[in-house]
C-alpha cells in the first residue's frame, strides 16, 4: 500500500516540486506537496484505488500528515472498528 | 481630523483609535493595532537608515504571516513601494520580479533567504532585510549586519527606534505616488507588474469598509494569498474600519472542514472569497454542523460560481447577505451584484451587476457605440480612482490598456480597457460573457496561457505545445498540455511537469501533459485548440469533482 500511494505522491502530486525524496513519514502538509485541491485529488486517488468513501469528517490533518498516517486511516477504514481519527 | 492620503495612514488612525483591538490573527499569532504600528516604525526606521530613497521597490518575499503585514507597513512608511512575491513561487521567479522591479530592499525570512540567495545575485538589490520574529520582539536587541553575497549586507529591524520622530522629512509621499505593485501573469512569460497609487489602494479600502458595513466588531477572513491584489482590498478596508483581520494557516485551509471550524471559532463575520474554495467547504466542509451566525456577509467573484453550489451555500448560511464581486488587479472593483434568490436549476449566470459608488462602468461595442439596451453586447470599460497607474516599466502594454476614455475622447483622463465581454440583463445589470484573449481563471486564479506556453517551449525536448483550459464545475477550468516532441527525444511526461513545477507558481503548471507524435492543425496551419479541447472533453475529462 505504501510504495503505492508514494508513487502517486510524487508523481502526481509534487510533480518534481521536491528535490528530496518523500519518505513514509515526511510530512505532507506543506505548500510544496499538498494544498486543498491536490488534496483532494489524492483523496479520489486512495477512494478509487482500495475501495473506500472518505466522509469529510475524516479529511483532517491526522488522517493525512504522512504517507503511513494515511495508510493507518485505510486500514482502519476496510477492517475493523474504525480506529482513524475523526475530528 | 487627520488628513489620510497615505495607505500607512490608515494604521496610524486605527493604532489612535483602536490601538487594543487585534489588527491580525493568524492560528495562535496575534498583534494589536498598536504593536504593528511599532513595529512598522522600527522597520520604517531602519529602511532609512539603509538608505531608502522614496518609491523605491521594496520586495516582500515572506510567508503569510503578521511580519508581512509588519513588512508592508514598514516600506510604506518610509516612503517605498512594496512589492509581494508569493512565498510558494520557484526562486527563481522572485528573482524575476526582483530584477523586473529594480527593487533596492528584499525583506524576507532566513529560511525564504536560503532558497534565494542564488537568485539575487546581478540585480539592483542594496540590502536584505530578515523580518523572523518580527511579531514576538518586545525588548530590544542588537542590530545585526553582515555583508554577504558580494557585498549585499542582511541586516534585521529589531533594535531600531519604534517612533519615526527621526525619519526624515523627504521621504513623505503623496497619494498620486506608488504604494505597490501586485505581479500578475504575462503573456509572453514574464509576469507583469501592476502599480497601484496610494489614491487607488484607499479607493479599494473605502469600497471594501463601505460595501461590508464593517465596524471595529468585524472579524474579515482574508483567504486570498498576500501577493494577490484582492488582499489589499480586504487588508486596508479592515484597517480602515479597525476591524480584525483573520487570515487561514495554510495547513488548516487545505482541509475544508477544519477551515470551517476556524470560520466557526474566530467567529468570522465577513468572508470574501474564491468560488472554487467555498464549493470545497460546501461539499466537504460539514457546515451543517457549525455555528455560522456571525458570518454576515460572503462575497465571491473570480470564477462562475455553478449555482447548484451556491444556492446550497445560501440555503446553509440563511442570515448572510451574498455578493458577486466583478475585479481585476489593473481595473480594482468594477462591479456589484447582491444575490437574493437563486434558483438551483437556473441556466444564466449571476449577473456581474453595477458599478460600486465612486467607479463608473460601461461597455462598448464592435462599432465604438456604448451598449444601453438588454442583450447588447461589448468590451468593458472602468474609469474611477481604484484603476491601476500602469504596468511597471510596459509603456507598451500600459498603452493597451490604459485608454483615452473612448466616449469621452476630448478628455486626456484614462480609462481601464478590461478585455472583458459582457452584456446586460433586463434590470439593467451586466453580465460577464467571456474574455476576448487567452487569459483563464483556474481557482480564481489568472492563468495567460501562453506563459505557460512559453515556459515549457523553454524545454529543450518540447518542439510544440499547446495549453487549453478545459471546463471544470468546481475550479472553473483545468489547465491541460498537449505537447509534441523533438525527434528522438525520450522526455516523459514528469520530466516535463517538474520542469514547470520549477518555474511557475502551482495553479499554473497544468493539471495534465498529454504526449502525441503530432498536434492538430487549422487550414491556416496554426494548433487547432478547439479539437483539443473537444477531444478532452469528450474522453470525459472535463469533468466535476
Amino acid at each position: 500500500m505504501k510504495p503505492v500511494i508514494r508513487e502517486y505522491i510524487t508523481k502526481e502530486i509534487a510533480s518534481g516540486r521536491r528535490s528530496t525524496p518523500i519518505d513514509y513519514d515526511t510530512s505532507l502538509l506543506v505548500q510544496d506537496i499538498l494544498d486543498s485541491l491536490s488534496l483532494v485529488k489524492l483523496v479520489m486517488f486512495l477512494e478509487s484505488n482500495f475501495s473506500i468513501a472518505v466522509r469529510p469528517e475524516e479529511l483532517v490533518p491526522e488522517n493525512f500528515s504522512t504517507i503511513n498516517a494515511i495508510c493507518a486511516y485505510i486500514m482502519s477504514k476496510k477492517g475493523t472498528p474504525n480506529t482513524g481519527k475523526l475530528s | 481630523m487627520t488628513a489620510v492620503f497615505l495607505l500607512h495612514h490608515l494604521l496610524q488612525e486605527a493604532a489612535q483609535r483602536y490601538p487594543d483591538n487585534e489588527a491580525v490573527v493568524l492560528g495562535e499569532e496575534r498583534v494589536t493595532y498598536r504593536t504593528l504600528d511599532q513595529l512598522s516604525n522600527g522597520l520604517a526606521n531602519t529602511l532609512s537608515d539603509q538608505g531608502l530613497q522614496k518609491g523605491d521597490r521594496v520586495v516582500l518575499y515572506v510567508p503569510k504571516s503578521i511580519a508581512f503585514f509588519v513588512g508592508m507597513y514598514g516600506a510604506l512608511k518610509s516612503g517605498g513601494c512594496y512589492v509581494p512575491v508569493n512565498p510558494d513561487a520557484p526562486p527563481v521567479r522572485c528573482g524575476q520580479i526582483v530584477r523586473d522591479s529594480r527593487a533596492a530592499f528584499l525583506l524576507t525570512t532566513s529560511g525564504l533567504l536560503e532558497n534565494v540567495r542564488a537568485e539575487i545575485g546581478e540585480s539592483d538589490l542594496r540590502s536584505v532585510v530578515l523580518l523572523d520574529d518580527a511579531a514576538h520582539t518586545t525588548q530590544p536587541l542588537k542590530n545585526g549586519g553582515e555583508p554577504i553575497l558580494g557585498g549585499l549586507s542582511v541586516v534585521s529591524f529589531r533594535g531600531a527606534p519604534q517612533d519615526l520622530t527621526s525619519l526624515p522629512n523627504n521621504l513623505q509621499a503623496i497619494e498620486n505616488d506608488t504604494a505597490c505593485i501586485y505581479y500578475t501573469s504575462g503573456s509572453t512569460g514574464i509576469p507583469k507588474g501592476v502599480m497601484r497609487s496610494h489614491r487607488n489602494v484607499l479607493a479599494s479600502a473605502e469600497f471594501s469598509a463601505d460595501c461590508s458595513d464593517l465596524t471595529q466588531s468585524d472579524r474579515v477572513a482574508c483567504p486570498h494569498p498576500l501577493h494577490f491584489a484582492a488582499s489589499s482590498f480586504t487588508i486596508f478596508g479592515a484597517c480602515m474600519a479597525g476591524s480584525t483581520v483573520v487570515l487561514f494557516p495554510d495547513k488548516i485551509a487545505m482541509f475544508p472542514s477544519q477551515l470551517a471550524k476556524l470560520i466557526e471559532s474566530e467567529r468570522v463575520s465577513v468572508l470574501d472569497s474564491v468560488p472554487s474554495a467555498l464549493i470545497l467547504m460546501i461539499l466537504y466542509g460539514s457546515l451543517e454542523a457549525r455555528d455560522l451566525s456571525h458570518l454576515r456577509k460572503v462575497g465571491f467573484g473570480g470564477e462562475a460560481f455553478p449555482v447548484k453550489h451556491l444556492s446550497r451555500l445560501m440555503a446553509l448560511i440563511p442570515n448572510s447577505r451574498f455578493l458577486h464581486g466583478h475585479a481585476s488587479t489593473e481595473a480594482g472593483t468594477t462591479s456589484v451584484y447582491w444575490v437574493k434568490n437563486v434558483d438551483p436549476n437556473q441556466t444564466s449566470p449571476i449577473p456581474i451587476g453595477k458599478a460600486p459608488k465612486n467607479v463608473e462602468i460601461f461597455a462598448v461595442d464592435s462599432d465604438g457605440r456604448k451598449i444601453e439596451k438588454p442583450g447588447e453586447k461589448g468590451e468593458l470599460y472602468v474609469r474611477g480612482p481604484m484603476i491601476m497607474q500602469g504596468y511597471w516599466g510596459d509603456p507598451e502594454r500600459t498603452a493597451r490598456s490604459l485608454v483615452k476614455n473612448p466616449l469621452r475622447p476630448d478628455l486626456e483622463e484614462r480609462v481601464v480597457r478590461t478585455g472583458d465581454m459582457v452584456t446586460l440583463d433586463q434590470e439593467g445589470n451586466y453580465v460577464y460573457l467571456g474574455r476576448e484573449d487567452d487569459m483563464v481563471k483556474s481557482r480564481g486564479n489568472r492563468v495567460e496561457l501562453g506563459e505557460v506556453e512559453a515556459t515549457m517551449y523553454a524545454h529543450p525536448a518540447v518542439k510544440e505545445v499547446a495549453v487549453v483550459p478545459i471546463p471544470d464545475d468546481v475550479i472553473g477550468n483545468r489547465i491541460v498540455a498537449f505537447v509534441s516532441l523533438m525527434d528522438g527525444s525520450s522526455v516523459k511526461r514528469e520530466d516535463l511537469l517538474a520542469h514547470c513545477a520549477q518555474r511557475l507558481p502551482r495553479y499554473m503548471v497544468p493539471s495534465s501533459i498529454e504526449l502525441r507524435d503530432s498536434l492538430p492543425k487549422n487550414p491556416n496551419g496554426k494548433i487547432d485548440k478547439v479539437s483539443l479541447i473537444k477531444e478532452e472533453v469528450a474522453r470525459g475529462k472535463g469533468t466535476t469533482l
